[in-house]
């Protein structure tokens, strides 16, 4: 059980409240870089409307949504040599926010020294677009090592979960749904569709452990059979704080990364690099890098449950928009989901207090490559958690899933029986 | 009366926590109440277990 309040200073994001002022400490991925051309895009992070453009310099900016003279969209203005000029009445911003042109007053006017739109900043990495809209300093951009290799191949999927972004993350330090939603859940709806069921996701959890550490909480555990010289035990994976998951196995590592976009939506990224240990990886610029979109639902609106993530998509949004902590019952196999209550708690204490919380950076000597944690034993047999993992979770919607199998020397999958 | 009862204060310097800076979260275990509580004064994270009963010799696992 939580207090209502508690709940609320948990999960509401926007400007102002706790949590809020928490997450405006860090860098947000906003978009999919490739889909940010010559025209302006309107995106919504943590309960506030932005626009995104790219100037005919090739600098980035994110300006707040409507323009400072008469509110109109800035997302409906066009993009020029020097800034985004609104369709309106002409006024023109840079991606500072500084006004450097209204058409319609004097010529000889200063007006426009005296307006500035509210700006962000916006930087682009391995693929995304990265915002910050919190208070300056900027800290700089995080270099996690998936975003910044340069022998991987990468692809992004991306869905838009309606529900707020505490009950996702808190699935990330929640082992025993693994071998429940995955595995006995999963195989009951493979058996249902006459398929073999899921092998790996549905061993037994004997132990688990979760550390907080200076990337955030690093997640451990021992499967039946296994011992704390396995991997899963003795590396483990990250929680990495506030907003990420890492995880993966056999070559295939990537980042569940959660962004709230409100109160009651997160924006979900799904972002995979595929090392082969024993082999080269073709360059791959990040302008080919592929980006999909994952779906939710079926033709009848129904969750598309029958594999990994749809699963997990399912259990967070039945949660409700807002999950009423004041009506759960947490036993000893929720120590995860209490341990990450208690870091937001204490870093919003940090903030309030006028310190960094965890995971800011401002040494560049400590961002040239942030390097995480990662079994690569997963489950104790990495190359079949690969194979389970490419088809059975979200990659399978990748338009590069075959030649992926591919770099990796994986024979294609036997065809599903009927 | 442990079914009622709650935490309320730092067992290490007595910080109120039931305000909106500290932490309690309370989970179960059979019919044991726990809960963990963090103070951010003095920075204490610790588990305070309501008990039903003194227990004395307990059976071997």
């Amino acid at each position: 059980v939580l207090s209502a309040e508690k709940n609320e200073r948990l999960t509401q994001v926007g400007p102002g409240t706790p949590m809020g002022n928490l997450l405006r400490r860090y860098w947000w991925p906003i978009l999919p870089a490739r889909d940010l051309g010559n025209t302006p895009v309107q995106r919504r992070l943590l309960g506030e409307d932005w626009v995104l453009f790219r100037d005919g310099q090739d600098r980035i900016g994110i300006l707040e949504a409507h323009c400072p003279h008469r509110r109109a969209a800035l997302e409906l203005g066009f993009c020029e040599q020097t800034g985004l000029r609104c369709g309106y009445h002409g006024w023109m911003y840079d991606v500072d926010g500084q006004c450097i042109d209204q058409p319609g007053e004097p010529e000889k006017s200063t007006f426009k020294h005296r307006i500035r739109a509210r700006a962000g900043k916006l930087q682009e990495m391995g693929g995304l677009l990265f915002a910050y809209v919190g208070p300056e300093p900027a800290p700089l951009l995080p270099r996690y090592d998936l975003f910044v290799w340069d022998d991987v191949w990468r692809d992004i999927g991306h869905a838009v979960v309606p529900c707020n972004f505490l009950q996702i993350m808190e699935n990330s330090v929640d082992p025993y749904h693994v071998e429940w939603l995955h595995g006995r859940y999963g195989s009951f709806l493979k058996e249902q569709a006459g398929e073999a069921p899921l092998e790996m996701l549905a061993k037994k959890h004997v132990k688990v452990a979760f550390d907080v550490f200076e990337h955030g909480i690093l997640k451990r555990r021992i499967l039946e059979g296994q011992t704390e010289e396995d991997e899963d035990w003795a590396v483990g994976h990250p929680l990495v704080f506030p907003h990420m998951l890492r995880i993966g196995g056999g070559g295939l590592s990537f980042f569940q990364i959660r962004v709230p976009i409100d109160d009651t939506h997160t924006w979900h990224v799904w972002y995979q690099t595929y090392k082969p240990a024993d082999r080269a990886v073709p360059q791959q610029a990040d302008a080919d890098i592929p980006v999909y979109e994952v779906p939710l639902y079926d033709e009848d609106g129904e969750f598309i449950r029958d594999y990994v993530d749809g699963q997990d998509v399912m259990a967070w949004v039945t949660q409700g928009p807002v999950a009423d902590r004041t009506t759960e019952h947490l036993g000893k196999s929720d120590l995860g989901v209490i341990a990450l209550r208690r870091l937001y708690q204490e870093q919003i204490a940090r903030v309030d207090a006028g310190e960094d919380p965890i995971c800011v950076y401002r040494d560049p000597a400590a961002n040239e490559c942030i390097d995480l944690p990662q079994e690569q034993e997963k489950f104790g047999g990495g190359t079949e958690f690969r194979h389970e993992f490419l088809h059975g979770g979200q990659t399978r919607y990748s338009p590069m899933l075959r030649a992926v199998e591919e770099l990796f020397g994986d024979a294609a999958p036997a065809p599903v029986a009927a | 009366m442990n079914g009622t009862a709650t935490v309320r204060c730092c067992p290490q310097c007595g910080l109120a926590l039931d305000g909106p800076r500290g932490f309690i979260q309370e989970y179960w275990e059979a019919s044991h109440r726990h809960f963990l509580c963090w103070c951010p004064a003095c920075d204490l994270t610790t588990t305070v277990t309501l008990a039903e009963r003194i227990e004395s010799h307990e059976v071997e696992e």
